[in-house]
C-alpha cells in the first residue's frame, strides 16, 4: 500500500517512505484477522455487510504520527514487569484503539515514624519486603498532610509513600501495617494507611490527569505498536505512562468520537406458566439495532437472528438458522463485526446478557462468551448489590466486555427518574409518548411454534424492542450526559453505572487533594448506618390553606454547596471536638482568635478561609464556576451536538456539587463527617428562619407597604411569601417587583456566595401540608406557565387511574378554572358514579410487580396472594416473578382482609363480579381528596356523605353459588316484571305501548358499545402497525386494555338484549 | 281536482339483496380477518388491472412487499394505510381527557402535511414515497397496485397507482314496456328538526300521493318506489354526543336520551311513512341519525318503531348499505356515512367524486373499520362491489350531484348524491329505463 502523498516536503518523502514501509509491514501483520487457534476467535464464519465494518485505519507510523483518541473504557492486567493499564477508545475517524500503558505502579501512604529521614527509606523497604514477600518497589519520604482536621497553621508532616509492584498486594501490605509492625526499631506499632482504598485505574487516571471519556494523545515517537496482538481493536499500541497526554475536555476536546452503539433484545420460548429459564428454554430471536453517536435516525445496521425460518423484514438483515447453537454464533459474529463501543438495551444486565451467556453455557457453545474487545478474555458475570440512600438497593451484575461499555437503559431510567413502573412499556409511554405493543412471553412460544409468519411477527416485535432503548437513550440524552458526568467527575464511563454516587466525589476529592499535598485517610468501613444522626432540614410549618393572592417563592441557589463555601466547611478546616475547650472554643495551642473561626449553629468549629481554605469549598467553587461557564457557553453554542454536550455538562456539574454534601453525610461512606453535614443543614435551617424574619420585618404596613407580608411555608431551600397583594389590576406586576426586591434584600444579609433567587410566583396556591402543595406557576406576570403540584397523587401514578384523574381534575377546576363549587360537584358526581358502578373497570385497576417468590414475602400482600390464586386457576397465564399483577378490589365476605378482596380484572369481567366500590371510596379516594379540600372546605366530609351517596348499584355475579340454584326467567325490559316461563319476549303486555321507547333505550346501549368496540380494536391495530394480523398485545399498562376486553362482552350482551325484540 | 282521474301507478319487480343483513352478531373476532378477505378478494382484480395498465413496462408483480430488492422496479399490491397525526384516536383522547370540559371532537378534515402512506400486504408493510396530492386522494383500506421501485431506505418510490376499477356488469334485462318508470330517492327528512319547515314533509307526502295536482304529477305517478336514504329523524344523537364522549369512564351508557321527544319524533315519522305507503312501496334505510345500530351495516329499523307503517305490505325497512334489483336494474346505495368519512380523510371536496372513487376502488366503505365503524366480519367483506350497479347513490350529501359513468367494458352506472331533503326540499327521480335523472324541488313557503 502506498502512503498518501504529502505535498509539503518532497525531500523528506523518501525517508518517510522508508520508515513507513518497515513499520507498515509489522503493522499489516497485526491487522490481519486474528488466527482462529483459540476459542472465541472465530470471527470470520459469516461476513456481514462490508458497510458494517469500521472505516479502514489510516496507516500510522509510531515515529511520525501521533495517535489521538477518545477513551471510553479502562482496565489493567499484570505481567511480569508489573501492572499495565489498558485504555480503550475510538479516534475521531471512528477507528478503535487500545493502548497498553506501562510503568505505572500503585502506591499508598502511611505516616512516617517520628524522626524518619530519607536515608531510612531503604531499610524500611527491606523490613516491609521481608514481611510482604518482596512486593514493595519503593519507599519515599514526602511532606504531606492529612485532610482530616485543622491542627495548626503549619501541620505538614512526613509521610512514607510506599510503591508496590502489584495492586493485588495492596491490601496484604496495608493489613500488615495497620496491624502492627516495627519499622524503625522503636517497637511494634500500627500505622494508619492513606489512599490505599483508591481504585488502581482511578489512581492512574488521577496521576496523568486523565478524566473519563476524555481525549488522549500518544505523541509521535513516544509510542510503539504492541507486538503481541491481544485485542480486536484496529490499532493496538504501547506507551509509557509518562508520555500519555490527557487533553482536558475543553474547546476542541469537547467533541465526542463517532461511538458505535448496539441496542439489542432477545426473545425466548418459555414453557407455559414459567418465566423462561436459560437452562431449559431456547432463545428464538435476537434483534439488533446499530447506530453511530450523533446520527440516531440513521441506523448503520438492523439485524435479527431467528431460530427456524422467518420471513424477510424491510430494511433489516434476517438470519435464520435451524440450530440454536448456530444462532448464538451468528449473533456473536455480528456483534464482533459491528464492534460496538456501547451496548445498550432494556434490562440487558439482569436479563438479556445473562440469558445469552447462560444459554451458551447450557448448549456448550464454548467460543461464545468472548464479547469484549480482548481476544482471550472470557465474558463472565458477577452479582453485585448497590445500596444507596438515594435509590435504594438494586441487585445488578457486573459483566466484563472490555472496551465496550454496557449502558442498560433500565438502570439509567431507574437512577435518574422516579416512575410508577419501569416496564419498557410505561417508560416509553412516559418519555416517548408512545404505547408499545406488549406480547406476553407465553404467547411468544405459541407464535414461534405456529408458522413462519408467527416467527416473523416475533422478529419484528423484537426489533422494535431493540430500537426503543436506543430511542430512549437519544431522547433522554443519556449517553452524552453520562459522558459529561465522566468528564466532570473524572471517573471512567463504566463506573458511573456500575457503582454508586460516592466514587464520583472520591475521584474529585483525590484529584484536588493531590494538588494540595493532602492525603485522604482510609476509614474503617462501618457495616450499617450507625453513627450519630443529625437533624434534617426542618421546614417552617405550613400555614395550610387556599391562597387567593400571589405567593412569591424565593429559592436559595445551590444552598448546600454555597453554605459549605460561605463558611469554609471542610475536613481540613474542622477543629475536632477533642481540641475544643469547655466553652467550645479552640484550645489555645491552636492560636486561633475568635475572628479566625466560625462556630456553626450546632457547635462545630471550622477555621475561616483566611487561615486555611478548605478543599471541599475549592472543589465546589470550581464546579459552580464551571457550571456558570458551561451555561454561558451553552447560550453561545450553535451546533446541536455541542449544545447537548454542554447541557449535559452543566447538569453533571450541578449534580456533582450537590453530591459533595451527600458524601460527607453518608454514614457508611468512604469519609463520612457528620460535623460537616450536620453544620450544613443547621446553617440551612437558620437561614430559612432569618429569611422569614427579614421578610416579615421589612414588608409591613408600618414601613409603607400596602400590607404585612407573611411567610406561609419554608422548605429545605425555599421560602414562600404572601405579600397580601391581590392579583387584580397591576397586582401581579407589583408582586414580581416585591419578589425581586426581597431576594436582593435578604441576599445582602448572608455571606457570599449564598444567594437567594426569585424565580416564580404561585397563584392561586393550595397549601395542603409539608411538601404537599399545588398552584399555578408564574415566571412572568402576564401568564402562568404550568400547574405545579408537589406530593399530590397527580404525577405519581402508583395508584389507580381514577384517583389520578380525580386529583388532576379537582386541581384543574380549583386552580385553573377557579371554580371550587365545580370541583365539589365533580367529586360528588364521581363518588355517585363509583357507588352506582358506573366507573370503567380500567380506572380502578391497581398493579404491582411480583419481585420475589410468594414465600419470601413476610406479610400477605394482595398481589402475591392473587397471583397464587390465579396459578391454581390456570398456570399457563398466571403471572410469575417479574410480572406485574393487576388487580381490583371486589366485594368479599364481611370483614374480609384487603388481600382477600383482590381479584384479576379479567376474571372480574368474565364473571361479572361486584366491585367493592365502598372500599375504593374509603381507602383509595377519600384520604387524598380530603387533603385537597381540607384547605378549602370547613367540612370536606360532605363530599363523601349525603344525597349523592344513597343510590348504589351492584352487579350480580354469574358464578356465585346461589346463582346455580336460581331459575332464570326473563323479565320485561321495561318494568322488570317476570314474563313467566318460556316467554322470552322483550316486554310485558303492560309495556307494549312503550315498546318503541324501550327498544330505543336498549338500542342506544348497543350503538354506543359498537362504536367503542370499533374505536378500541382499530386503535390496537394502529398501535401494532398491522391491519391483516390479529392484535396480540396484552399490555396491562395500556389505558384501553381492559376496556377492550370488557367491550367485547358488553357489546355482545347488549346485542342479545336487543334480539329479544325480534320474537 | 285530479282525484277522479284514476292514475294507474306503475309497478316494478323488486328483489332485495340480503348481503347486509346480520342475523346473529358475534364480537369475539377482530378486524384483521375483514382486511384479509378484502385483500384476497380484490388483489386479483388489482393485479389484472395493473398488468393491463402498465403492459408496456414489462414489470414483475412482487408477491410480497418484503421480497423487493433495492432499485428493482416492480408492481406491488396491498392495502393502503395512512398514518395521520390528526386522526382522532381513543388513546389520545384518554390521555387528554383530564377534564371533560375540554373534550370536543371537531368535525373537520384530518389531512395533515405529515401524513404518511403505507402499503401493507399479508406479510408486512412498506412506507411509500409518493406525491402529497396522491396521498391526499387516497384513504386507508383501499386495495391498490403500485408501480415503482424500492429505495435504499427501505421505502418504496411510487411512480403510478392503479385500482381494481369498475367491476363487470351483468346486462340488465330489457324492460317489457318502454314506458318510463322512476325510482325516487330522498334523504335527510330530519323529522323533528327544530327549525324544520313542517309543511315540507307534508308536501313530500302530497307529491307522491298525487294530491299536489301539478303537471309533474305524471312523474310522481310513474314512480314505482321511493327509497328514503337515511337520517329520517333528528334523533338525540346530537344531544347525546357530549355525554357519550365522556362516557368512556362510565360504563353505563347514557342511553336514556330525551326519550319523550324522541318518541314523539318517531311517531311523526311513522305517520309520514305510512301515508307514503298508502300509495307506493317505500324502502327506509337507516342513517347515522336514525334509531338503528351505529356501525355498518346498519340493520333495518325495527318494526316496533314504526308500527303504523309496518302494517303496510308496501313498507320495507332495509339495511344501510342497501342493495336491490328493481325492475331488472341493480341498485346500490348508502345513507352517506361512507362518503362523509372519505371526505374527512382526503382533500376531495365533492361527494360525487368520492362516490365515484369508491366504485373505482370496488369498495363501498374502504375506511371501515379504521375510521368508520363496522361489524367485524369473519370470512367475508360484504362491502366489496363485485358487480357494477346500474344506480349507485349516497344520501345526506352536502350537494346534489349526478354523473353517468361508463366503464372500460361499457359498464354504465348512474351515480347520484342526494342532498338533505330538510334543507333543500329535493327529491331525485331516476328513470329506471334510461337512467336519466330528474331533480324535483319542493318549496313550501310558510
Amino acid at each position: 500500500p502506498k502512503k498518501a502523498r504529502r505535498d509539503d516536503d518532497d525531500d523528506l518523502e523518501m525517508i518517510d517512505d522508508y520508515l513507513m514501509d518497515e513499520e507498515m509491514n509489522a503493522y499489516d501483520e497485526m491487522c490481519m484477522p486474528p488466527e482462529s487457534d483459540d476459542v472465541g476467535q472465530d470471527d470470520s464464519a459469516v461476513a456481514f455487510d462490508r458497510a458494517l465494518q469500521r472505516p479502514p485505519l489510516r496507516q500510522l507510523a509510531p515515529l511520525m504520527d501521533k495517535v489521538v483518541f477518545q477513551q471510553t473504557d479502562a482496565d489493567f492486567y499484570e505481567e511480569g514487569a508489573g501492572p499495565v493499564i489498558r485504555l480503550y477508545g475510538v479516534t475521531a475517524e471512528g477507528n478503535t484503539v487500545m493502548v497498553h500503558v506501562h510503568g505505572f505502579q500503585p502506591y499508598f501512604y502511611i505516616q512516617a515514624p517520628p524522626n524518619c529521614l530519607p536515608s531510612d527509606c531503604a531499610a524500611i523497604k527491606q523490613t516491609l519486603n521481608k514481611r510482604a514477600g518482596g512486593t514493595v518497589a519503593d519507599v519515599f519520604l514526602e511532606t504531606k498532610q492529612s485532610i482530616l482536621y485543622y491542627s495548626g497553621s503549619n501541620s505538614k508532616t512526613s509521610f512514607l509513600r510506599i510503591t508496590l509492584k502489584s495492586p493485588k498486594d495492596m491490601n496484604k501490605l496495608a493489613n500488615i501495617l495497620s496491624a502492627a509492625i516495627d519499622l524503625d526499631g522503636n517497637g511494634q506499632r500500627s500505622f494508619q494507611t492513606y489512599e490505599r482504598d483508591l481504585d488502581f485505574v482511578l489512581r492512574f487516571m488521577i496521576e496523568v490527569k486523565l478524566v473519563g471519556c476524555s481525549w488522549v494523545e500518544l505523541p509521535a515517537g513516544k509510542w510503539s505498536l504492541h507486538n503481541d496482538r491481544t485485542s480486536r481493536s484496529q490499532l493496538e499500541a504501547a506507551v509509557s505512562y509518562k508520555d500519555v497526554i490527557a487533553h482536558p475536555a475543553e474547546g476542541e476536546w469537547l467533541k465526542i468520537a463517532p461511538l458505535r452503539i448496539l441496542s439489542f433484545d432477545i426473545e425466548c420460548a418459555g414453557r407455559k406458566g414459567i418465566f423462561p429459564e436459560a437452562k431449559h428454554d431456547p432463545i428464538i430471536t435476537i434483534g439488533c439495532h446499530v447506530s453511530v453517536y450523533g446520527q440516531p435516525d440513521k441506523p448503520i445496521s438492523r439485524a435479527v437472528f431467528n431460530l427456524k425460518s422467518c420471513g424477510e423484514i424491510n430494511g433489516c438483515k434476517v438470519v435464520s438458522t435451524n440450530e440454536e447453537v448456530e444462532l448464538l454464533r451468528q449473533f456473536k459474529n455480528y456483534l464482533i463485526q459491528v464492534d460496538p463501543d456501547v451496548i445498550t438495551g432494556y434490562n440487558i444486565i439482569c436479563f438479556d446478557i445473562p440469558y445469552v451467556l447462560d444459554r451458551a453455557e447450557a448448549l456448550k457453545v464454548n467460543d461464545f462468551p468472548f464479547l469484549g474487545r480482548l481476544l482471550k478474555s472470557r465474558t463472565r458475570m458477577r452479582d453485585t448489590k448497590l445500596s444507596s440512600k438515594a435509590f435504594g438497593t438494586h441487585e445488578s451484575k457486573q459483566i466484563n466486555t472490555e472496551g465496550r461499555v454496557i449502558v442498560d437503559m433500565l438502570q439509567v431510567v431507574q437512577r435518574d427518574h422516579k416512575l410508577r413502573s419501569y416496564t419498557l412499556n410505561n417508560v416509553s409511554q412516559e418519555f416517548l409518548k408512545e404505547t408499545k405493543e406488549d406480547v406476553h412471553h407465553s404467547k411468544i412460544s405459541d407464535l414461534h411454534a405456529a408458522s413462519e409468519d408467527g416467527r416473523r411477527r416475533i422478529a419484528s416485535y423484537c426489533l422494535k424492542d431493540a430500537y426503543l432503548p436506543q430511542r430512549l437513550m437519544d431522547k433522554l440524552m443519556s449517553l452524552v450526559n453520562y459522558i459529561e458526568m465522566a468528564r466532570v467527575t473524572g471517573v471512567p464511563l463504566g463506573y458511573l453505572l456500575q457503582r454508586g454516587h460516592m466514587i464520583k466525589v472520591v475521584s474529585q476529592l483525590h484529584r484536588k487533594a493531590r494538588d494540595m499535598d493532602l492525603l485522604i485517610p482510609d476509614m474503617p468501613r462501618t457495616g450499617a448506618a450507625s453513627g450519630p444522626q443529625y437533624e434534617g432540614a426542618i421546614v417552617i410549618d405550613p400555614k395550610k390553606g387556599f391562597y387567593d393572592s400571589p405567593i412569591v417563592t424565593l429559592d436559595f441557589a445551590s444552598l448546600y454547596p454555597s453554605i459549605m463555601m460561605a463558611h469554609n466547611l471542610c475536613y481540613s478546616t474542622l477543629v475536632p471536638k477533642t481540641r475544643l475547650d469547655a466553652r467550645g472554643a479552640p484550645v489555645p495551642q491552636l492560636n486561633l482568635t475568635p475572628d479566625q473561626y466560625t462556630k456553626t449553629p450546632n457547635g462545630d468549629v471550622f477555621v475561616k478561609s483566611e487561615v486555611r481554605r478548605g478543599i471541599l469549598p475549592i472543589i465546589l467553587d470550581e464546579l459552580l464556576k464551571a457550571r456558570k461557564k458551561a451555561k454561558a457557553d451553552l447560550k453561545e453554542a450553535k451546533d446541536p451536538f455541542l449544545k447537548a454536550v454542554l447541557d449535559g455538562r452543566q447538569l453533571a456539574l450541578k449534580v456533582s456539587a450537590n453530591a459533595v454534601y451527600g458524601f460527607t453525610g453518608a454514614t457508611v461512606g468512604k469519609l463520612p463527617c457528620t460535623e460537616i453535614a450536620g453544620s450544613v443543614t443547621a446553617f440551612g435551617r437558620t437561614m430559612i428562619e432569618r429569611t422569614r424574619n427579614a421578610v416579615q420585618e421589612r414588608y409591613t404596613v408600618a414601613n409603607g407597604y400596602s400590607a404585612n407580608a407573611d411567610v406561609v411555608y419554608g422548605d429545605t431551600d425555599s421560602v414562600m411569601i404572601n405579600f397580601n397583594v391581590p392579583a387584580e389590576g397591576d397586582g401581579m406586576q407589583r408582586v414580581f417587583e416585591l419578589g425581586r426586591d426581597a431576594a436582593r434584600h435578604v441576599t445582602e444579609q448572608f455571606p457570599n456566595p449564598v444567594k437567594l433567587e426569585f424565580e416564580k410566583v404561585l397563584f392561586p396556591y393550595l397549601l395542603i401540608n409539608k411538601k404537599r402543595y399545588a398552584g399555578l406557576y408564574w415566571t412572568r406576570p402576564e401568564k402562568y406557565d404550568k400547574m405545579d403540584a408537589k406530593g399530590i397523587e397527580t404525577a405519581r401514578r402508583d395508584n389507580c387511574r381514577l384517583l389520578v384523574e380525580v386529583m388532576n381534575s379537582c386541581l384543574h377546576r380549583i386552580l385553573v378554572e377557579r371554580d371550587v363549587q365545580g370541583a365539589i360537584n365533580y367529586v360528588k358526581a364521581i363518588v355517585s358514579d363509583l357507588l352506582q358502578n358506573r366507573i370503567d373497570l380500567q380506572m380502578l385497576v391497581i398493579s404491582k410487580e411480583i419481585t420475589r417468590a410468594g414465600d419470601d414475602y413476610d406479610s400477605k400482600q394482595a398481589h402475591v396472594i392473587l397471583a397464587e390464586r390465579m396459578r391454581k386457576r390456570d398456570a399457563g397465564t398466571a403471572p410469575s416473578i417479574g410480572d406485574r399483577v393487576p388487580f381490583v378490589f371486589i366485594k368479599g365476605a364481611a370483614g374480609a382482609k384487603a388481600y382477600e378482596k383482590a381479584e384479576d380484572p379479567i376474571y372480574v369481567l368474565e364473571n361479572n363480579l361486584p366491585l367493592d366500590t365502598a372500599y375504593y371510596l374509603e381507602h383509595v379516594l377519600k384520604q387524598p381528596i380530603m387533603r385537597i379540600f381540607e384547605a378549602i372546605l370547613p367540612d370536606p366530609a360532605v363530599l363523601f356523605t349525603g344525597e349523592h351517596t344513597r343510590k348504589i348499584a351492584i352487579s350480580t355475579p354469574t358464578n356465585s353459588g346461589l346463582m346455580k340454584f336460581a331459575q332464570k326467567q326473563a323479565t320485561c325490559l321495561g318494568c322488570r316484571v317476570p314474563l313467566g316461563p318460556g316467554n322470552n319476549r322483550a316486554v310485558c303486555a303492560h309495556c307494549v305501548p312503550r315498546e318503541a321507547e324501550i327498544y330505543q333505550e336498549k338500542l342506544g346501549v348497543v350503538t354506543q358499545r359498537e362504536k367503542l368496540f370499533n374505536q378500541l380494536w382499530t386503535q390496537c391495530q394502529r398501535c401494532q402497525g398491522s391491519l391483516h394480523q390479529d392484535v396480540l398485545c396484552t399490555s396491562r399498562d395500556c389505558p384501553i386494555f381492559y376496556m377492550r376486553v370488557k367491550v367485547r362482552k358488553d357489546v355482545q350482551d347488549a346485542t342479545e338484549v336487543l334480539r329479544r325484540f325480534d320474537f | 281536482m285530479v282525484e277522479d282521474v284514476a292514475v294507474a301507478r306503475s309497478t316494478a319487480a323488486h328483489d332485495v339483496s340480503s348481503r347486509f343483513v346480520l342475523e346473529r352478531k358475534a364480537f369475539q373476532q377482530q378486524y384483521s380477518s375483514l382486511y384479509f378477505v378484502r385483500l384476497k378478494k380484490l388483489e386479483r382484480f388489482v393485479r389484472d388491472a395493473a398488468q393491463k395498465k402498465w403492459q408496456s413496462e414489462d414489470l414483475q408483480i412482487a408477491t410480497r412487499t418484503l421480497d423487493i430488492k433495492e432499485g428493482q422496479r416492480v408492481i406491488l399490491t396491498g392495502t393502503m394505510y395512512k398514518e395521520m397525526p390528526q386522526k382522532p384516536s381513543i388513546l389520545k383522547q384518554l390521555e387528554k381527557d383530564r377534564f371533560a370540559s375540554e373534550l370536543q371532537i371537531s368535525e373537520k378534515n384530518f389531512v395533515d402535511k405529515d401524513d404518511v402512506a403505507i402499503l401493507e400486504d399479508a406479510y408486512g408493510r412498506v412506507r411509500l414515497v409518493m406525491q402529497k396530492e396522491q396521498i391526499d386522494s387516497l384513504v386507508t383500506g383501499v386495495i391498490v397496485a403500485l408501480m415503482g421501485s424500492a429505495l435504499a431506505s427501505g421505502e418504496f418510490q411510487v411512480e403510478d397507482i392503479c385500482f381494481a376499477g369498475i367491476p363487470a356488469q351483468v346486462p340488465a334485462a330489457v324492460p317489457a314496456s318502454p314506458k318510463p318508470k322512476y325510482v325516487a330517492l330522498v334523504s335527510g327528512l330530519r323529522v323533528g328538526e327544530q327549525d324544520r319547515n313542517p309543511l315540507l314533509s307534508q308536501l313530500l307526502v302530497d307529491y307522491f300521493t298525487g294530491q299536489l295536482g301539478s303537471s309533474s304529477e305524471s312523474l310522481a305517478s310513474q314512480t314505482v318506489r321511493i327509497i328514503v336514504a337515511g337520517d329520517s329523524l333528528l334523533t338525540a344523537e346530537d344531544a347525546g354526543e357530549t355525554s357519550d364522549q365522556a362516557s368512556w369512564k362510565r360504563t353505563n351508557a347514557n342511553a336514556k336520551r330525551q326519550q319523550a321527544s324522541l318518541a314523539a319524533m318517531v311517531k311523526d315519522l311513522d305517520m309520514m311513512i305510512s301515508e307514503l305507503c298508502t300509495s307506493l312501496p317505500v324502502d327506509v334505510m337507516p342513517g347515522g341519525a336514525d334509531p338503528s345500530n351505529n356501525t355498518l351495516p346498519q340493520q333495518p329499523m325495527h318494526r316496533c318503531l314504526l308500527p303504523l307503517s309496518a302494517k303496510f305490505s308496501t313498507f320495507n325497512a332495509v339495511t344501510n348499505p342497501y342493495e336491490c334489483k328493481l325492475d331488472g336494474k341493480r341498485l346500490l346505495g348508502v345513507s352517506g356515512q361512507t362518503i362523509e368519512d372519505i371526505l374527512k380523510y382526503t382533500t376531495l371536496t365533492s361527494p360525487l367524486d368520492a362516490l365515484e372513487r369508491t366504485l373505482e376502488w370496488r369498495h363501498i366503505a374502504p375506511t371501515a373499520p379504521d375510521t368508520l365503524g363496522c361489524y367485524p366480519y369473519h370470512d367475508e367483506d360484504p362491502f366489496i362491489i363485485s358487480e357494477c350497479p346500474d344506480l349507485y347513490f349516497a344520501g345526506n350529501q352536502s350537494e346534489f350531484g349526478t354523473k353517468l359513468v361508463t366503464g372500460p367494458q361499457g359498464q354504465k352506472c348512474r351515480l347520484v348524491t342526494i342532498p338533505t331533503f330538510a334543507q333543500t326540499g329535493s327529491i331525485v327521480l331516476v328513470n329506471l329505463v334510461t337512467l336519466d335523472v330528474e331533480r324535483v324541488t319542493l318549496e313550501a313557503a310558510i
